[in-house]
């Protein structure tokens, strides 16, 4: 696959014939005119209002995650969470472990050893034909929704359901962070003749270097300051889910931690303003381009 | 110029490999990991995406082998016994199920294990084509069953499922 960096491209001409020069990408200037990767020029307002209204119909996300942590306590064990049935209609009838890894390396006098261990933390509960997955665990709850995924409202009300059943097993422990996490895979067409056609977030590939671009994988952390949140965002090239197509799973984690939350009101707020900031986030990273592709 | 004098040599730079090797260079690279790991782990779909990765990485590394792998004459995994083994692969990643382990089979094919505390489960897909399923326990309780003739393809998720609760 090729990746052209058509940015490079698009320098002055002074810019391009010194190759030695140190780009710093927060200081580039901000392209003028019009914005055709954006929703143009929509005032503030309205580009929430078309937000919130947004429906993709080929909307390419593989998971949706609502994670809520809760206060550590003593007195909550393995053994509060060993009888809990979830009742139908939502069907949560297989159970598995819920285990946590540990792997520890110490250096000592140049030798580096490594431990292993592995807890119980919880467990988890499949259904919804395969599609929900709940994790009731001794430090907080996640629900995930698999492909394919039908609304936020959907979501959050199925995983308000099985909260007041997690609720009803931990009492009344403070949250201290809750997180919203979508993992989408954007499927670009080939020929491709650059990510940019498509993404607005991919590695700048130096036009000193080969273009040839094999994989990548990216992080990004970017403090939500007006929220109180942080972003984790991970980018990374995957095999492709069909020929014909270069796949890229955009994994778009938005949190808030440091928290104590008694109020479950409080937390379904966050959480919707955690949603609100995820679309934001989602708009941010792909182009007309790809809106068309899975509108 | 002797390999000894040119600045560029690899091995000139260890010494500063090194010398970042310190307790906080690899709690600090442990944490990088841990975290990473617990965001795979956290998603079902990486998990199955992952592991579909690693799966499929170790059938192309045993189809590679060669007759007498195992020094008694073993045939190597043919190309019908790995297509036949991707495709379980892919669908039993559907049913959320990823394989504990995939080795050749002494008997020519290919063994995709899945294994609980007590309990383990295989499908053996063959070069001549016929696939099994075996489950066994630590007591010595087995049961073949030949998928397409005692049980459906489309069974065998559910039945792996069944039997390692």
């Amino acid at each position: 696959m090729v990746a052209r960096n058509a940015w490079v491209d698009s320098r002055p001409k002074s810019e391009v014939n010194s190759p030695a020069r140190l780009w710093l990408p927060a200081l580039r200037k901000r392209p003028t005119g019009p914005q055709t990767n954006t929703v143009g020029n929509m005032a503030t307002q309205k580009w929430m209002s078309w937000l919130e209204d947004r429906h993709y119909d080929k909307a390419p996300i593989k998971e949706a995650i609502i994670d809520i942590q809760i206060e550590n306590s003593p007195s909550l064990t393995l053994a509060n969470f060993e009888k809990v049935e979830i009742s139908p209609p939502q069907g949560y009838t297989e159970r598995q472990k819920v285990m946590i890894g540990q792997l520890q390396g110490r250096l000592e006098r140049g030798i580096l050893t490594a431990t292993a261990k592995q807890d119980q933390m919880g467990y988890a509960f499949v259904g919804g034909e395969g599609k929900h997955i709940v994790q009731f665990r001794v430090n907080g709850f996640t629900f995930s929704r698999l492909a394919p995924y039908q609304t936020w409202e959907q979501l959050r009300d199925e995983a308000k359901t099985l909260w007041e059943s997690y609720r009803q097993i931990v009492g009344a422990l403070p949250v201290v962070r809750i997180g919203l996490r979508y993992v989408n895979q954007l499927d670009l067409p080939l020929p491709m003749r650059d990510f940019r056609d498509f993404i607005r977030l991919y590695p700048e590939v130096s036009a000193d270097l080969s273009q040839q671009l094999a994989g990548f994988f990216l992080q990004v952390q970017i403090p939500q300051e007006d929220l109180g949140a942080m972003l984790i965002l991970n980018e990374a090239m995957v095999p492709p889910s069909s020929p014909g197509v270069a796949s890229v799973v955009l994994d778009i984690d938005v949190f808030k931690q440091g928290l104590r939350l008694e109020s479950d009101d409080e937390v379904w707020n966050v959480l919707e303003a955690l949603r609100v900031r995820k679309n934001l986030i989602f708009e941010g990273c792909i182009t007309n381009n790809m809106r068309e592709l899975i509108s | 110029m002797p390999p000894e004098r040119d600045p560029f040599r690899l091995d000139r730079f260890r010494p500063a490999i090194h010398r970042v090797e310190t307790p906080s260079y690899n709690q600090r690279a442990g944490e990088l990991r841990d975290d990473w790991f617990r965001r795979l782990e956290q998603s079902t779909f990486l998990t199955i995406k992952y592991g579909l990765i690693d799966a499929e990485g170790a059938l192309d590394r045993i189809s590679g082998m060669e007759r007498d792998w195992d020094s008694y004459g073993a045939e190597p995994p043919g190309a019908n016994a790995i297509r036949a083994s991707k495709e379980i692969l892919q669908e039993l990643a559907g049913a959320l199920i990823l394989p504990s382990t995939i080795v050749p089979s002494a008997e020519g094919g290919v063994s995709i294990y899945f294994m609980t505390g007590h309990r383990t489960v295989y499908v053996e897909s063959y070069n001549q084509g016929s696939q099994a399923l075996v489950m066994y326990d630590q007591n010595g309780n087995t049961e073949v069953l030949e998928i397409g003739r005692d049980i459906t393809r489309a069974d065998v998720s559910g039945r792996i499922l069944a039997y390692l609760g």
